[in-house]
């Protein structure tokens, strides 16, 4: 990208303010270009979870009214016996429900099913029928891991999605002093109105 | 905050900034200092390409024992440009 400061000669304020722009356009793209890129190819894979098979997509109706379901605690019970040994630890059939092994229940009233997500690394996930404590489905979600590598949660916690902040405003700039750095010799007029300086 | 994290961190940040400051009036360095620049440069590509590949690596594959995971995802963004400013620095003064 060659200087800006080349072609006609606007105002002295404009000039400095097209020259704060290059600089905090150049060196910001370079400051945030790993961050960005990483959040692109998170961003990209998680709008295809479903075709990447990241996500499982259980077609199920309900088989009773919402009514009749059974008790929230007999669809936990349900998933953990589903559950793989290791998604589980030591917990095993017959023991009460332990709470502390699972991280969400999704009830889908529409769809007749409850997904049960499980604390271990993997993330593993049962689907299961909220009227029959049927396990439809058993399989781990490939895309929470790519969420929290995309908003920043996979190094430490909820306090690192700064670094995802950090990124998506230095592209914010990025963008502003990038539609600046294009316009601005249009505004000018003259002979570096047909030269375009980027 | 992990001494890995740390290095990430100035991988990510400390080094483009050096990147930057290097490159500044790059035609009027000493030739030693442009291919520096330069092996810094190409590290710091192979190195994004190497940290971003490692990081999608999903937890569930992930071994106590795993090394690699961590130097790659964390350390190479530090090590490699580094590595690589140090290598053109020696086969700049041979050459």
């Amino acid at each position: 990208m060659s200087s800006p400061l080349a072609g006609a000669r606007p105002p002295r304020r404009k000039r400095r303010f097209t020259r704060a722009a290059y600089y905090i356009h150049l060196w910001l793209g370079v400051l945030v270009t790993v961050g960005l890129i990483a959040i692109s190819i998170t961003g990209i894979l998680l709008n295809h979870k479903r075709g990447l098979g990241l996500m499982p997509e259980v077609e199920h109706a309900p088989s009773a009214p919402f009514a009749e379901s059974i008790p929230v605690e007999r669809m936990a019970y349900a998933a953990l016996v589903a559950a793989p040994q290791s998604a589980r630890g030591t917990w095993k059939p017959g023991d009460s429900v332990d709470i502390s092994l699972i991280d969400r229940m999704d009830l889908r009233p529409r769809n007749g099913y409850v997904k049960v997500r499980l604390r271990d690394k993997a993330s593993m996930e049962m689907t299961v029928d909220i009227a029959s404590g049927r396990v439809l489905h058993t399989g781990r979600r490939g895309d929470v891991f790519l969420e929290k590598l995309h908003s920043g949660e996979a190094f430490g916690g909820v306090s690192y999605v700064i670094l995802s902040d950090i990124a998506a405003v230095a592209l914010v700039l990025t963008l502003i002093t990038g539609y600046w750095l294009w316009l601005a010799p249009k505004l000018s007029g003259g002979a570096g109105a047909q030269d375009d300086v980027t | 905050m992990s001494v890995g994290f740390l290095a990430l961190l100035v991988g990510m940040f400390a080094i483009p900034v050096a990147l930057l400051i290097m490159g500044h009036r790059y035609r009027r360095r000493h030739a030693r200092t442009r291919a520096m620049f330069r092996g810094a440069v190409i590290g710091h590509c192979v190195a994004i390409l190497v940290a971003v590949t490692w990081a999608m690596i999903p937890p569930e594959m992930w071994q106590p024992e795993d090394t690699g995971r961590g130097l790659a995802g964390y350390w190479s963004l530090l090590v490699l440009p580094v590595a690589g400013a140090l290598v053109a620095r020696f086969a700049a003064r041979d050459g």
